[in-house]
């Protein structure tokens, strides 16, 4: 009788345990067929197509490719739809729209710019495209033109060939390797850019941001515009012939690090406690403040030596040929900006070689930094 | 690697309950940290979820159950303490002439008796006029506690009306006390209008202040173009009810701080240094900057607006 009783508590546990098991099955297959599904979908479209694509977080990846074929995937949306108007005959698609869906909303579109995934396209390298996040990085690479914008992601362009403009809030912006007009936006992240070169005569590049620090290695544009409020601002590589250079900051130095031979005329505003330091031997054209002397050049025996007769200017020789000029200031209060008391304008013009290219500084507290690279 | 962050920390952070510095952390934190960046998103998704489902009961005006019974309560002890006063009133007219006119009967020992409670009592005069001589301070630093008390009253109420107390005739402060519980008691309409008259004296200060000679705040040229446009930029910007994106909100202070620090230096020196165009451009490039910032904001704002 016991054992009868046993065996049948027994049975009984088997069974509940079999039927917690039956139940609890489905829902981990559900979860690893939602974990393993990957959205595709492609189309084939027209070499300039113009591709956009909106999410409100989720990294999103861009790569151009020798395809005319738009081709979106994600790991974690369920679903993509490439929505376009439709062709007339024989005509290919020239615009289209990436649609994300998420996980939670197969069965409804969700709003615009509202899914949280991550994506990647590939399009003809002759694409434009224009992308948006909240949170997410972007990183878009050998296409024709880059628009890109998101509030706390960073953005990488590689590798355009026609324009980038891109905008950010906190995130950094990175430049590779492209051609182009530029134009960057950011508030506290940083911009650097490296070998970039316009493709018509009169592509500019331009770079604002707040608190970012702005950092330039070989951007070779005829027009360079940067500024920023307490970001630094530094620049490095070649000089363009008849080049024009304009660099503004609040309170953030700049440094511009330059070939030896490198031609230029330089204007510089700086407020009075602002400071100059060159390793260009410069011949200044003029210097001016509003209690100052006025300055003049004089020319001497060394063509190239600086030479002022401010008495606030004051030449300082190194050794060999490289002279340094340190703009000292009258009157230096050693208090924060907010409270000085003695703010005055100064202006330093100057040439260094036959002064092909013209550089313009405005630092109202920064340091101004000519280095020879 | 860092630890990842609290929950409840997390809740703040969208419940825009952290301080600046702690904003940032966290900000930047989840920056970096993808499982609190996957928990903060659900937790967003939750807030606004929660955020929506009470909407209407947020927007309603309407006091709580628990402050309408704290009302009621406040109501009938005031009444309670007026009952004593209300009984008093019950008393004959007769039994208080018989009260008055019994004292006048007199008698040699009842003579006695008068003469000796004149001394004490004339005695007791004189003692208490020189006490009080003695201890008038006292009487003084009272009568100011119980002024303060008015003021603090008053204070509650409208807080901003302090700056201006001595140019502008303050609120009836026994008005202010009386109702203020009648004043809870009626509909949030009628709380407004009632609180009307000190937010209007509020406004009046300012315009005291602003009207002032020695503040008015004189615009150098070109200002006035930039001003305008950082008003509308800014209304824009707070024309959204929802509370901006704590992430948003932390860039945004940050850069903002700079800006306006950067806006004031150069203005001072632009008004200090009138006829140098310098000083000037200096300036002007501040406010662009400023325009710049609270356009990206702005901007950022109505992306997110958008995903609401």
């Amino acid at each position: 009788m016991k054992f009868r009783a046993i065996l049948s508590i027994l049975l009984f546990a088997i069974l509940a345990a079999n039927a917690f098991a039956g139940e609890g099955n489905p829902r981990a297959s559900r979860k690893d067929d939602v974990g393993e599904q990957k959205a595709e979908r492609s189309v084939v479209v027209d070499a300039a197509v113009a591709v956009s694509l909106c999410v409100a977080s989720g990294n999103i990846i861009i790569h151009g490719w020798n395809r005319n074929e738009v081709r979106a995937r994600s790991a974690d949306a369920v679903k993509i739809e490439l929505a376009h108007a439709a062709p007339t005959s024989g005509a290919s698609i020239k615009k289209l729209e990436v649609a994300v869906f998420n996980k939670d909303e197969a069965e409804k579109p969700a709003g615009k710019c509202q899914a949280f995934s991550d994506i990647e396209l590939n399009v003809p390298h002759g694409a434009t495209v224009l992308v948006q996040t909240r949170d997410g990085d972007i990183s878009i690479a050998e296409v024709a033109a880059a628009y890109a914008g998101t509030q706390n992601g960073d953005i990488e362009v590689q590798k355009a060939s026609r324009s980038i403009e891109v905008g950010s809030l906190a995130g950094n912006v990175c430049l590779k390797d492209s051609s182009g007009r530029v134009n960057v936006s950011s508030a506290g992240g940083s911009v650097e850019a490296a070998n970039l070169q316009p493709l018509r005569a009169d592509d500019e590049f331009e770079v604002t941001t707040t608190s970012g620090d702005i950092l330039l290695s070989h951007v070779t544009h005829k027009q360079i515009n940067t500024k920023t409020v307490s970001g630094n601002l530094t620049m490095t590589g070649p000089l363009v012939p008849a080049g024009r250079y304009w660099f503004n900051s609040f309170s953030g130095d700049v440094t511009l690090a330059l070939p030896a031979n490198s031609s230029f005329k330089l204007v510089a505003k700086v407020s009075q406690d602002g400071e100059i330091i060159t390793d260009f031997p410069l011949t200044l054209t003029q210097t001016s403040a509003s209690s100052a002397a006025e300055a003049t050049a004089v020319a001497t025996a060394d063509p190239v030596a600086p030479v002022a007769k401010s008495g606030s200017v004051s030449p300082v020789t190194k050794a060999g040929p490289v002279v340094r000029v340190d703009v000292k200031p009258k009157i230096h209060v050693k208090v924060k900006p907010e409270v000085r008391v003695a703010f005055s304008m100064r202006r330093v013009n100057g040439i260094h070689g036959t002064g092909d290219a013209i550089i313009s500084v405005s630092s109202f507290l920064g340091t101004l930094r000519l280095e020879q690279n | 690697m860092r630890e990842c962050l609290d929950e409840a920390i997390l809740q703040s952070y969208f419940d825009g309950e952290l301080s600046g510095q702690q904003l940032e952390s966290v900000t930047s934190h989840l920056a970096t940290c993808k499982t609190c960046a996957v928990t903060a998103r659900e937790i967003e998704a939750e807030t606004a979820l929660l955020a929506a489902a009470f909407a209407p009961e947020f927007e309603a005006a309407v006091p709580t159950e628990q402050l309408r019974r704290r009302l009621d309560a406040a109501i009938a002890g005031l009444q309670t303490q007026r009952l004593p006063v209300n009984e008093s009133s019950t008393f004959s007219v007769r039994g208080w002439l018989q009260s008055l006119v019994a004292p006048l009967s007199f008698s040699p020992q009842r003579a006695f008796g008068y003469a000796g409670l004149v001394l004490v009592l004339g005695f007791a005069a004189i003692l208490g006029i020189n006490q009080w001589r003695a201890t008038s301070p006292g009487v003084n630093l009272a009568s100011n506690e119980d002024s303060s008390r008015i003021t603090k009253g008053k204070l509650a109420v409208a807080p901003a009306a302090t700056g201006a107390d001595s140019q502008i005739p303050a609120p009836d402060s026994s008005e202010t006390i009386v109702n203020l519980p009648a004043r809870a008691t009626t509909s949030p309409k009628s709380a407004a209008v009632k609180r009307r008259p000190i937010k209007s004296a509020t406004t009046s200060a300012e315009n005291v202040a602003a009207t002032r000679p020695d503040d008015r705040v004189k615009l150098l040229p070109g200002e006035r173009s930039y001003l305008q446009t950082i008003a509308k930029l800014d209304s824009t910007i707070k024309s959204n009810e929802r509370p901006m994106r704590p992430a948003l909100q932390a860039e945004y202070q940050r850069n903002l701080a700079l800006v306006d620090r950067a806006l004031a230096a150069t203005r001072n020196a632009a008004k200090k240094n009138p006829n140098d165009p310098d000083a000037a451009e200096f300036m002007m490039a501040a406010y662009q900057n400023k325009v710049n910032l609270l356009n990206a904001v702005a901007e950022a704002r109505s992306f997110n607006r958008q995903q609401d």
